[in-house]
């Protein structure tokens, strides 16, 4: 534990902290976390993540790596995927999933909100054209269920293209017949999934306890 | 007119319930035995005595008087709530739950009136044995089962904890105001006491539900409510239980050791009736592995066995009411991916059927029983302070418990919830059961428990019941939009869940996904494999059932837009389709293809194909069948199946648009139209989409106009252009085939002539099917069958449609070719089962 609780660090940790959100000693656990993943370097590759063993089963995995490498996510005026991240990087993406405070105004809610769905957009959107065709819908749905053997590509793609249509018919209304629905652009997306509490959803517990030791 | 309906229903109740009483007079002139015959039961008696001659009919009242109060008491309940259902400007204030009780009211009046006692009440052992298991059994086996997990700590605290609060506080507050001379002279010590505070602690599933589905509260307020109404069941029977031996024991032979075995026995009831549960319901998952054999009554294994294991619980007074709830909640995953899918359904239904009309029973026999001078003792003090501490404390309870865990929770319960929650605590027929099944001998003033439980019921069924929707209105109390969830927003559930438990390896630490994916880790290797067929475990994919249903919910729009036009005819298109689709998901649905298939070859070929139908895996479909067609077997088949096929989609639609439990509807004939037209819809989405095929969109727009003037379905309309690109093909089908009614030689109509794109090949084979008879319904049947008969006879032979198949499979393109052979293709639906069921395994392979 000493390791990182070194003094140079204390006033970083600050910094971070004011910027994520997180706690000290939640940013020490997750300093930990990522020094372990990527080897005592101080920066993450795509490699250090895919090798997880528990991730090694997760069906969108590259999808979720490929959140952590993606210059959108990170807060900061850079577009694009990158190659390696810095633990800042590495705790803006962990950021998004931090539980939202008890007492919340509306807006604030909101604000969590569009963030947390805009993460998700990003994840959908591969090519960071702002919308996400049905081709990359495709792919993600595919990958989901990729793991589970008994549906073949066929039905992915079946599925796909059923919720995009139903995407198609909220937001567009009645559309012309020559009309071709480019993608599901963030505005839509916000609006389709609006009955989705994803601020009280898409969170996980970050724990003042280090458990590092018990993963792999 | 609805009035004159109404009216005309309510004296229709009135008239059974004087018959009733009619029956009562009988009974208890009977019952009096020896008080003499008066002249109803010279009638009556007559079957008993010596006869001198011959009777030609006879009066047999007792022999079946007990079977027919019973039946007639079931057919006046459910007529209660019809008229309560009718009643739409009552029902949107008032709960329904309440009104039965008023018309239990009612219906009691009249019996006492009649009789001037009480014949008719709910006798506990009737409660706890034939109406209650099914309400549980119904409340586990629909328990939304992933909410219920995630909140089972929360639900256990307030389960357990909360219910041995209320009861001891209300017990023990009750005796301290009686102390305090607040009741007068009651024969009540502290144990009667807290026997009473535990039999009123139980909230109660059946009025929670009732009142609560009513108002669409949120997930997480429901699950709580609901699975801490459930549990606390348990709990309460078995506080009473515990109780009750303390009060026979008395008071002078507790000791610490007594309390003790208590307590232990608290937890061994508990757990040990939670057990027999999953036993039973691995057991039922067991044996649905392998009663596709006996499909028909494949159904009912679970109810006799949900039943067993409420028996079985109870013969070893463990918690029954535990048992059959973990039953059902735990069989119900395996048992709906073992079973066929119409079982499923048949279970859902039955399910259904049974818990709402003894919820129905209940509640209007809680009324019935109020009308008793017996059992009415009054005592203000007694009953005030009752009610008064049953709510306190139930708020203090809730909010106590509430507070302890969102110390814990990520997203805190709020004071609203937590406020409705605690409003929610409505009692019911148990805390009733549990009262009239008090000992006399040991509790003196049973009378006055139950009048003061029968009056909190009252209270909080219909008061808070009442006032439940205004609050939840006025406090603005998070409500869900009771809609199904989108697909997307299902696939984006899906990713969201991985989503978090890769951030929780990726942050290296151990939580609830973590927990949560551990077990269905361990699930799918182990569990699946013992408790589910191996079809079944390929297709129980989450998303596939959601895909599944969202397909069948389109199939059935599609038809319904078909009928407004008249015409069932793109029902027969695209061959090709439903052979990809059979290969595809193979098991779930070449059950129901082959049987609607040697339907129609037995009904157009007269054909003796018994040989061929023996071999059939589902011979108990064609049982089943039968049955439907009442064994008119010498019927025109043929003629049968199309009547069959649209009254039976005429009934099930609007059973489409009720609620909750009916989306997986599993329809022969809403599959096999899913089948076939799924796969155009989509293919013609995607083209469309894709924006590949600009010949299609040429040729869209006149049919699209058109269409909107026809008038779409308005229901689930999809407006998108590629929707009604395809529905306009539909549309150009029948005008095809509106032609071919006219006396046109249908058969050869050129396939080229409409929609003009050849892109889409599973659309082309509607252009060439034969007037659908039922077009020419209108004249007769038989004038027309021969005709058709000869027309479908003529292209068919086995040999070419073996050849035909996979080529349809594979060449999608060259449609051009099978075209030719439509009338083949056509002549595949009405193949024998055999070699195309053969067929369907060997393209499965193939592909």
């Amino acid at each position: 534990m000493g390791a990182f609780h070194s003094v140079p660090d204390d006033h970083e940790y600050h910094i971070l902290s004011e910027k994520t959100g997180f706690s000290l000693e939640q940013i020490g656990i997750l300093h930990n976390r990522f020094k372990q993943l990527s080897h005592n370097s101080d920066v993450l590759r795509r490699n250090d993540l895919h090798t997880i063993p528990d991730l090694a089963c997760n069906p969108i995995r590259s999808q979720i790596v490929e959140a952590f490498f993606d210059g959108r996510n990170f807060r900061k005026n850079c577009e694009g995927p990158v190659q390696e991240i810095g633990f800042e990087e590495f705790l803006i993406v962990m950021s998004y999933f931090r539980p939202p405070s008890v007492h919340m105004t509306e807006e604030q809610r909101e604000d969590i909100r569009r963030h947390k769905l805009r993460f998700l957009f990003n994840m959908h959107d591969t090519d960071n054209d702002g919308t996400i065709t049905l081709e990359e819908y495709r792919h993600v749905v595919e990958e989901l269920l990729s793991r589970s053997g008994s549906l073949g590509r066929e039905t992915a793609k079946g599925i796909a293209d059923a919720a995009m249509l139903e995407v198609a018919n909220m937001s567009m209304g009645r559309m012309g017949p020559g009309e071709v629905y480019a993608g599901i652009t963030f505005e839509h997306f916000l609006k389709i999934l609006k009955d989705i509490e994803i601020e009280t959803r898409m969170h996980i517990r970050f724990l003042n306890m280090d458990t590092t030791t018990l993963c792999k | 007119m609805l009035l004159l309906r109404r009216l005309s229903l309510v004296l229709t109740a009135l008239l059974v319930s004087g018959t009733l009483c009619q029956a009562d007079i009988f009974r208890n002139s009977e019952s009096s035995g020896s008080t003499g015959s008066e002249t109803s039961t010279s009638e009556s008696t007559n079957s008993t005595t010596t006869i001198t001659t011959l009777p030609i009919v006879t009066w047999k009242w007792h022999h079946i008087e007990t079977p027919y109060l019973v039946a007639l008491w079931v057919l006046v309940c459910w007529l209660c709530k019809l008229v309560v259902q009718l009643n739409t400007r009552l029902k949107s204030f008032f709960p329904e739950s309440g009104l039965l009780i008023i018309c239990g009211f009612i219906l009691g009046g009249i019996v006492w009136g009649a009789d001037k006692a009480q014949t008719f009440k709910l006798a506990p052992r009737n409660f706890f044995y034939f109406l209650l298991p099914q309400i549980i059994l119904d409340t586990g086996y629909f328990m939304p089962n992933k909410l219920f997990f995630s909140n089972l700590g929360a639900i256990l605290v307030h389960a357990v904890i909360g219910t041995v609060w209320n009861a001891g506080a209300v017990g023990v507050s009750l005796w301290g105001c009686y102390l305090g001379g607040a009741m007068g002279d009651l024969q009540i010590g502290l144990l009667q006491f807290l026997l009473f505070g535990s039999l009123l602690a139980a909230v109660d599933p059946v009025a929670v539900i009732a009142v609560f589905e009513e108002v669409h509260v949120n997930e997480v307020l429901f699950i709580w409510v609901f699975g801490e109404s459930l549990l606390n069941d348990g709990v309460t029977v078995v506080l009473y239980n515990v109780f009750d031996a303390f009060v026979s024991l008395g008071g002078s032979k507790i000791d610490a050791g007594e309390i003790i075995k208590g307590i232990v026995s608290f937890f061994v009831v508990s757990f040990g009736g939670s057990l027999i549960g999953v036993a039973f319901a691995i057991i039922i998952s067991l044996l649905t592995k392998y009663t596709g054999k006996v499909q028909i009554i494949e159904a009912g294994f679970i109810f006799v066995l949900g039943y067993l294991s409420y028996l079985t619980a109870e013969m070893l007074s463990l918690s029954a009411i535990l048992s059959v709830t973990f039953c059902g909640v735990c069989c119900q995953k395996y048992v709906n991916a073992n079973m066929d899918e119409k079982s499923v359904t048949a279970v859902r239904y039955a399910m259904k059927v049974f818990a709402n009309g003894s919820e129905t029973m209940i509640f209007v026999f809680l009324g019935v029983t109020a009308i008793d001078s017996v059992i009415w003792v009054w005592n203000t003090g007694f009953i005030c302070l009752t009610i008064l501490f049953a709510i306190v404390y139930r708020f203090i309870g809730v909010f106590s418990l509430t507070w302890f865990l969102n110390r814990y929770r990520l997203v805190p319960i709020e004071v609203i919830d937590q406020l409705v929650m605690s409003y929610g605590g409505l009692r019911g027929a148990v805390a009733y059961g549990l009262a009239a099944s008090l000992d006399e001998t040991r509790i003196k003033e049973k009378n006055l428990m139950i009048s003061t439980t029968l009056i909190v019921v009252y209270f909080t069924v219909v008061i808070q019941g009442l006032t439940m929707k205004p609050l939840v209105k006025w406090l603005k109390v998070k409500r869900v939009t009771p809609s199904d969830l989108k697909l997307i927003e299902k696939v984006n559930n899906r990713a969201c869940e991985h989503i978090l438990a890769a951030m929780e390896d990726i942050s290296g630490r151990i939580g609830d996904n973590w927990w949560t994916r551990g077990w269905k880790r361990f699930e799918d290797t182990y569990i699946t494999w013992f408790l589910m067929k191996p079809e079944a475990r390929k297709n129980r994919d989450y998303l596939f059932s959601i895909f599944h249903k969202l397909n069948l919910e389109d199939a059935v729009n599609y038809v319904t837009e078909g009928e407004k036009r008249g015409s069932l005819a793109f029902l027969r298109n695209g061959e090709g389709t439903n052979v990809d689709f059979d290969k595809k998901y193979g098991m779930e649905f070449s059950g129901v293809m082959p049987d609607i298939t040697s339907e129609l070859d037995f009904g157009i070929d007269n054909v003796p194909v018994t040989t061929i139908r023996n071999t059939v895996p589902s011979v108990s479909l064609d049982i089943h069948e039968q049955d439907m067609r009442g064994m008119n077997e010498d019927f025109n088949a043929h003629h049968l199946l199309q009547q069959h096929l649209y009254r039976s989609r005429k009934n099930h639609r609007h059973k489409y648009s009720r609620s909750d439990f009916t989306i997986n509807q599993s329809e022969d004939e809403v599959q096999e139209i899913f089948q076939r037209t799924m796969r155009n819809r989509l293919e013609s989405f995607k083209s469309a989409k894709m924006g590949v095929t600009p010949v299609k969109k040429i040729t869209k727009h006149p049919k699209t106009n058109h269409k909107m003037a026809n008038g779409k379905t308005t229901d689930k309309s999809y407006p998108y252009g590629d929707e009604d690109f395809e529905f306009s093909e539909a549309d150009s089908a029948y005008s095809g085939d509106g032609a071919a009614a006219s006396g046109n030689s249908p058969m050869r109509a050129p396939p080229y002539t409409v929609g003009g794109g050849i892109e889409n090949p599973a659309f082309m084979p509607e252009m060439d099917t034969p007037p659908p008879p039922w077009l020419s319904e209108a004249e007769t049947d038989t004038s027309v069958a021969p005709s058709q008969r000869a027309q479908r006879h003529l292209p068919w032979s086995p040999n070419n449609l073996r050849r035909l198949a996979p080529l349809r499979l594979s060449n999608r393109s060259a449609d051009s070719f099978v075209m030719a052979d439509v009338p083949a293709a056509e002549g595949s639906e009405e193949a024998p089962k055999e070699p195309s069921d053969e067929e369907d395994q060997r393209d499965g392979t193939h592909m």
